[in-house]
């Protein structure tokens, strides 16, 4: 039953009473269990049991809602109250929330269930999730691959048919990328679109929420699920969100830096051309374009993110919640230094000593404030961009789902990875990472992205190409 | 890799800022790391020159407005103990620390 089902499917299958939620939501445990991909950090039998229960009683009393008893992951760095949330990371191994995220909220408001929460690179630092404390996840498509990062967990769990859907977090391309390499959508909304409460921040004006899922119709499905204004969040958009432009006619430019880059896999370039061939088959009218900052983009983007990862991460300081030397150390100096020294990873300190370098005292100026500008700068890029374009294509990831071991030692060139996906975070717009054909059996993706609050546009797009193309070739 | 413009000290000294203590061997290899990553990221300068000189102005970061709320008291949506109940040091309802100066008195 559980094998390739989609939102839409399972809802079918639930309502016409062909399967329950309890049903499914066991098919998915065992699943789970039987699996060797290390997608889960923490699975909530007993939990996603009770919720499927409650979801088939709303179900029966005909207060079925789109994601009632649709059983899902969340990345394990979204709070969930009562349910251990560790970041992947040492530092919070048994913490459990108080309270629920906003957007773990509001789906429980529906009655979806909750199986599990997925691996992660620490603190979602990293593009392969090999840098969790809990163990790589592998990438269904290949196993001695990465699925990679940092939603990483969330991806293959979604690929390897242990959940119907999954959410993420993306703040670099931590959606798109994994969504990529193992051959599903990925959406990463307008930042400020859905709520970052409850979400543990890395670097807060980049991080947004979105959905991994096995169709683009699930994405917009469960995208319209965690969007609202939430007060709590005070970078949440108020306004009303824009409406979908019709896709007639609908121009879509191609950024020449983004095919002429030295690192793109030929590979991935032709399966992208054949995507955007299908967009013009569509009636997309394709142009050239350029965005001469992007290739900035990423030097920018590891100046701005350390330095809030720096300031974000201080709070886990062995005092108030995680994990701690509290008992053994003889000053709080010591308790501060002995906590973080001891369970913080190496990305995570590579990412606080960068952060803190180049924010301190005679580096702020030449490293933070010129970033600041130079994110001025590629903003007003895309701005003048969508004043002659609707949608800016090309690939998500330079390369197919690369090897264990190939780049975890050369912190550089896994940042490359991201060298696409990193100027829409800063930029602040929608962006989806939908499939197109795999190269070698590998997974690839092709990154559409659109105006700021244009998300609708965006994942309408992404539905009708997958209409066009037929589903899903993962 | 190549020897490092940051030095080891220098690396130990932004570490501790950010209350860290690193191991030496781990010192050297950040030191070399951190050393190309921001050789990589100085390339931000160039962006910066090249767009204020095509845009004929000086850039600047666009003005951001902050966000304020009321100073008024509600109820809060997490119970007091619920929040302690994470808390690795407890004295009654209180977080216990040890000394903040010295640690040798306590």
């Amino acid at each position: 039953m559980s094998k390739g089902l989609t939102i839409s499917m399972a809802r079918d299958a639930l309502r016409s009473g062909k399967t329950s939620a309890v049903e499914l939501t066991r098919d998915y445990i065992r699943n789970i269990k039987k699996s060797d991909l290390n997608a889960f950090v923490t699975v909530d039998e007993k939990g996603a049991l009770a919720g499927a229960a409650a979801a088939d009683q709303a179900i029966r009393s005909s207060h079925a809602q789109p994601l009632t008893g649709i059983p899902l992951a969340i990345k394990d760095v979204v709070s969930t109250k009562g349910l251990r949330t560790t970041a992947s990371s040492k530092i919070l191994d048994g913490y459990i929330p108080p309270f629920d995220a906003t957007v773990v909220e509001k789906l429980k408001e529906q009655n979806a269930v909750f199986l599990g929460k997925t691996n992660l690179d620490e603190f979602a630092m990293g593009s392969s999730t090999e840098n969790s404390a809990y163990g790589p996840t592998l990438n269904p498509a290949d196993k001695e691959r990465v699925p990679g990062g940092s939603s990483g967990g969330s991806a293959a769990a979604v690929a390897g048919d242990l959940c119907v859907a999954a959410l993420g977090s993306d703040t670099g391309g931590s959606i798109r990328q994994p969504a990529s390499l193992c051959g599903i959508y990925g959406f990463k909304p307008t930042y400020g679109r859905v709520s970052r409460y409850g979400l543990l921040a890395m670097a807060s004006s980049l991080d947004q929420i979105g959905p991994l899922t096995k169709t683009a119709a699930d994405a917009k499905i469960l995208y319209e699920a965690i969007t609202s204004y939430d007060k709590l969040d005070s970078t949440s958009l108020k306004v009303t969100p824009a409406k979908a432009r019709p896709l007639e006619g609908l121009k879509v430019g191609l950024p020449k830096e983004f095919f002429e880059s030295d690192g793109l896999d030929d590979g991935v370039r032709r399966s992208v051309e054949k995507g955007i061939d299908a967009l013009k088959k569509m009636g997309c009218v394709v142009k050239d374009i350029s965005l001469p900052a992007s290739p900035f983009a990423l030097a920018v983007y590891y100046i701005i993110m350390p330095v809030e990862v720096a300031s974000n991460l201080s709070r886990f300081d062995g005092i108030k919640y995680g994990s701690s030397v509290a008992g053994q150390a003889k000053t709080l100096q010591d308790v501060y230094i002995k906590t973080r020294s001891k369970y913080f990873g190496a990305e995570a300190k590579r990412r606080i000593v960068l952060g803190t370098y180049v924010s301190s005292a005679g580096y702020y100026d030449a490293y933070y404030g010129q970033a600041q500008k130079a994110r001025e700068a590629i903003k007003m890029e895309f701005e003048r961009v969508f004043r002659e374009v609707d949608v800016v294509a090309g690939p998500t990831s330079p390369t197919p789902a690369f090897k264990f071991g190939e780049k975890v030692n050369d912190p550089l060139q896994m940042y490359l990875s991201d060298i696409y996906t990193v100027p829409v975070n800063l930029a602040g717009i929608p962006s989806i990472s939908v499939p197109v054909e795999p190269v070698d059996g590998l997974p690839v993706g092709m990154q559409l992205s659109g105006r700021f609050d244009d998300d609708a546009t965006i994942l309408d797009l992404a539905v009708a190409y997958e209409n066009y193309v037929g589903g899903n070739r993962g | 890799m190549a020897k490092s413009s940051i030095s080891t000290h220098e690396a130990a000294r932004v570490a501790s800022l950010a209350k860290l203590a690193l191991e030496k061997d781990d010192l050297e290899k950040y030191a070399c790391q951190l050393d190309e990553i921001l050789g990589y990221v100085g390339k931000v300068n160039g962006l910066v020159q090249d767009t204020q000189k095509g845009a004929n102005s000086k850039l600047a970061t666009r003005e951001l407005k902050n966000i304020w709320r009321a100073d008024a008291v509600c109820p809060s949506p997490v119970s007091i103990e619920d929040l302690l109940a994470d808390v690795p040091e407890l004295e009654g309802t209180h977080i216990k620390v040890p000394a903040i100066l010295g640690g040798d008195d306590e």
